[in-house]
């Protein structure tokens, strides 16, 4: 079991974010979260990264009780994540991106960078190579020395996905990642995030896309109001009354 | 301590919790509305004082007089602070608007100094009366600052309360994006609040003027314990900053009357640092 | 054609260090040296002020209070105790950084404005602890009678810094010393994270950098120079008043270092350099420079954020981009 949430609350003022949430994600698995907008999938992950505290409950990493750690400290045990908002550093070239997301595997203190300057300079070589190697894995070879503000829209994402991907985390969480993107690019994020996944690392997805979730997913969690109404593989999900009647009376609405 | 010494105090801590509360209302409001933390208000107080200093020497008027030009002047200087200073950075990083705010309260220091020198001036009470009951004593003026800052603070609540652009500016201080959604125009809120905040800083120099000298540094405490105020109430929200305001003058009484100035600074500022660090959004919630 | 062996900015970099090198040779006149001794010792100030501000994004206020706290401590450790400049040096520069780490742990919590509130609060409750120690720091009259730096006789050419233009050699060699900790800086991991923090702390917390650690770490810096820098002008003036450590110092080092370029390193000696000359030449009042400085930190940011280098580096791009169209 890399992670286990058990009975995770979030509370806003009056307002129940999460309501008692337990689920559990297996090594090796892709977990597909799905739900209608506003079910908490996002606070669930501001909540799993440590960006928010919770108001009670457990969260488990690799046996390890993270719930309350700083966000820092809890994706150095291996959780990256990605945004919804594709969150990466618009002023940079797409390798400095890379580099950033090296820097917690490096001696990155003031010290190291008066006193360790050789050493230093070695480092960096090594951390070049292990971003060269990042940058093929997203496919943004060509864009190695392009400033990240000028890559187009899907390629930003995969670019986000490359920074997450470059600390060499256990666990990665995706925030919608394609969010307004289209079927061809849609598809090469599919290809990336298989190959993520063929390189050990589990996936848990945050997705509106049904098809892309069906397709991609060993197991899905519905969410609804911040609890679970549904788990399960994708077949048994797409036949689920409670996760139907959640998205249908959605569909009703708009 | 007998009843007339805890009067005494009492009284100090309404007039200081007046002329704070002035200043912190006009920061909060423009902290809620522009997000920009106005360094400079501390100067516009002083100002304030200056003007009515130098109208009352150069032009033996009445006070009252004195009194209503000044906030007039003061609101026009925060329409020309406003457009040409504030209003150019507003695109650019945050922290631009920080430097900015620090140009003005130097440029306005300067100003000042270069004008009137740095001597301490006086400026003549309207009112010279010095009443006495109960054995306390209390100069004409100081009542005119607890009565003259209560009649204004009504009338800003009034119009913010009660009328249209009023609850425009309340809305927005508590919600930027939803009043931008519905149709508020950023321009002239933005320069709405600023012009309101120099005039209450314009009101609260010219009611403390005669009270006490007027002298460059005049600025600088009452800026810091606005903050503190401000701070303690929640950034953007008014009630806060009121309260803050006395309390912290509540604070800087005592702390005199029993310890020291320099006690009294590290109360304050103590107060200050721990609510940032414990209840960031203010005792009452503000924008945070 | 012949390829340009070396970058523009390195050449134009050794240039400038070989010009501050002879200045005392050019300006010989007793008031020219001590003007560029007291621009040097500014450039030291902005550079402290540079590294948490321009460098790391946090516009600190207690600077002022810092290098008065530096300059204040090797003025009583002198005066007081008769500890040796090259002991108190050290001994200063660390108590600085001691107090620049109580106020960095709480204040960098905190973001944007407040934390700019809260370090000016600071400023003041240093300098009402400097007024207030008077039977150290003699309070408001003012610590007199510092001495300057004693004579290394062992080492050659620091064999006796009596001389103001061995006091501007001392001063100069700090400053370039300085200069080259900020390039080391800049250009190592540590530098990359505090690029990256500036832009988006929050991602930087979520790839796993310990952002806290990162601040802490640039602010103490930062106050260890502004104390050392404010020993080297104790033991260059040699009187020192609670006026010193005010945070209109720190207001000050914000105008130079907007007119040479925040977070640049040359900014730090242009910004003073043009300040300082100019209100020498206008025989400014101090009055009127305060006004001037206001305006000057006003015009500059609207119109120029970059300050004068980042003007020049636009208009060497500009030229160098006209250039290129010509070569094809």
């Amino acid at each position: 079991m890399l992670l286990e949430v058990r009975n995770l609350v979030k509370e806003f003022g009056g307002l129940r974010a999460i309501d008692n949430l337990s689920f559990d994600v297996n090594e090796g698995e892709i977990l597909g979260i799905i739900g209608p907008n506003g079910s908490g999938k996002s606070t669930l992950f501001n909540l799993l990264t440590g960006v928010l505290p919770s108001t009670s409950g457990k969260i488990l990493f690799r046996e390890n009780l993270v719930t309350g750690l700083p966000t820092h400290v809890i994706a150095q045990q291996g959780i990256a994540r990605t945004f919804q908002t594709t969150r990466i550093f618009v002023d940079q070239t797409v390798l400095n991106n890379l580099m950033v997301g090296l820097v917690p595997r490096t001696k990155h203190s003031i010290w190291n960078a008066l006193m360790s300057r050789v050493k230093m300079k070695r480092e960096e070589q090594r951390l070049l190579k292990r971003c060269e190697e990042v940058i093929k894995f997203v496919d943004l070879e060509e864009k190695a020395d392009g400033f990240a503000g000028e890559l187009g829209q899907e390629e930003q994402k995969r670019l986000a996905i490359g920074i997450a991907i470059a600390t060499e985390p256990k666990l990665l969480l995706l925030d919608e990642p394609t969010g307004g993107i289209n079927i061809e690019e849609i598809n090469h994020l599919m290809e990336i995030i298989r190959k993520i996944w063929n390189k050990g690392i589990t996936v848990c997805l945050i997705e509106h896309k049904m098809k892309m979730v069906m397709e991609l997913c060993d197991r899905i969690m519905v969410l609804n109001y911040g609890t679970k109404i549904a788990e399960g593989i994708p077949q048994e999900v797409r036949h689920n009354e409670a996760a139907i009647k959640a998205y249908l009376g959605e569909e009703y609405a708009a | 301590m007998n009843i007339s010494e805890i009067l005494q105090q009492l009284l100090n801590v309404l007039v200081l919790g007046s002329i704070y509360c002035l200043v912190a209302s006009g920061l909060t409001l423009v902290y809620g509305i522009m997000h920009v933390p106005n360094f400079a208000q501390g100067n516009l107080y002083m100002a304030g004082a200056y003007v009515v200093f130098f109208l009352g020497s150069a032009f033996r008027i009445n006070y009252w007089f004195v009194f209503l030009a000044t906030i007039i002047i003061m609101g026009a200087v925060g329409l020309v602070i406003e457009r040409l200073c504030f209003r150019p950075v507003r695109d650019a990083p945050h922290v631009n608007s920080f430097v900015i705010a620090l140009g003005v309260l130097m440029a306005i220091e300067g100003l000042i100094v270069i004008l009137f020198g740095a001597d301490y001036k006086e400026v003549r009470p309207p009112w010279k009366k010095i009443l006495d009951f109960y054995g306390v004593t209390i100069a004409g003026q100081r009542l005119l600052v607890i009565l003259g800052t209560f009649l204004v603070m009504a009338i800003l609540q009034f119009f913010i309360k009660r009328t249209k652009t009023g609850m425009g500016l309340d809305a927005m201080s508590q919600n930027r994006e939803l009043a931008l959604m519905v149709g508020v125009n950023v321009n002239r809120m933005s320069l709405l609040a600023f012009v309101i905040s120099t005039g209450l800083a314009g009101v609260a120099g010219a009611l403390m003027a005669p009270v006490c000298y007027v002298y460059p540094a005049m600025a600088m405490t009452p800026l810091l314990i606005a903050f503190a105020a401000v701070i303690f109430g929640g950034m953007g929200n008014l009630t806060g900053a009121v309260l803050g305001s006395f309390i912290m003058a509540g604070t800087q009484v005592f702390s005199i009357q029993y310890f020291s100035a320099v006690i009294s600074d590290i109360a304050i500022f103590g107060i200050m640092i721990a609510v940032l660090l414990f209840r960031p959004k203010g005792i009452l919630g503000g924008r945070g | 054609m012949a390829r340009a062996s070396l970058h523009p900015k390195i050449l134009v970099s050794i240039m400038g260090v070989f010009f501050l090198i002879i200045v005392p040779v050019i300006f010989t006149t007793g008031f020219f040296l001590h003007l560029a001794i007291l621009i040097l010792l500014w450039t030291m100030l902005c550079l402290s002020l540079n590294i948490i501000f321009g460098y790391g994004g946090q516009l600190s206020l207690a600077h002022g209070g810092l290098f008065g706290i530096g300059a204040y401590t090797y003025g009583v450790l002198a005066t007081k105790l008769g500890i040796d400049f090259w002991l108190a040096f050290p001994i200063a520069g660390a108590a600085t950084g001691i107090i620049g780490l109580l106020i960095g742990i709480p204040s960098l919590r905190l973001k944007g404005p407040y934390f700019v509130i809260v370090t000016l609060g600071f400023n003041i409750i240093l300098v009402a602890i400097i007024e207030n120690l008077s039977s150290l720091t003699e309070g408001v009259n003012g610590l007199a009678g510092i001495p300057g730096p004693r004579g290394i006789p062992w080492l050659p050419f620091a064999g006796d810094f009596s001389s103001k233009m061995s006091q501007y050699y001392l001063i100069l060699f700090f400053v370039l010393g300085f200069w080259l900790i900020m390039h080391f800086i800049k250009n190592s991991q540590i530098g990359r994270c505090l690029v990256a923090i500036k832009k988006d702390e929050e991602l930087c917390q979520s790839i796993g950098i310990n952002t806290m650690w990162v601040k802490v770490q640039t602010f103490v810096l930062s106050s260890i120079l502004a104390g050392l820098s404010g020993v080297l002008y104790a033991s260059y003036i040699g009187i020192l008043t609670p006026h010193d450590a005010s945070f209109h110092m720190g207001f000050d080092a914000l105008v130079y270092l907007s007119v040479g370029g925040i977070g640049t390193i040359v900014g730090t000696l242009i910004g003073p350099a043009i300040m300082i000359l100019i209100s020498e030449s206008l025989q400014a009042v101090v009055e009127i420079r305060l006004f001037i400085n206001g305006l000057a930190l006003i015009i500059l940011i609207i119109f120029m954020p970059q300050g004068i280098s980042g003007g020049i580096t636009y208009l060497w791009k500009k030229l160098s981009q006209g250039g290129k169209r010509y070569a094809a």
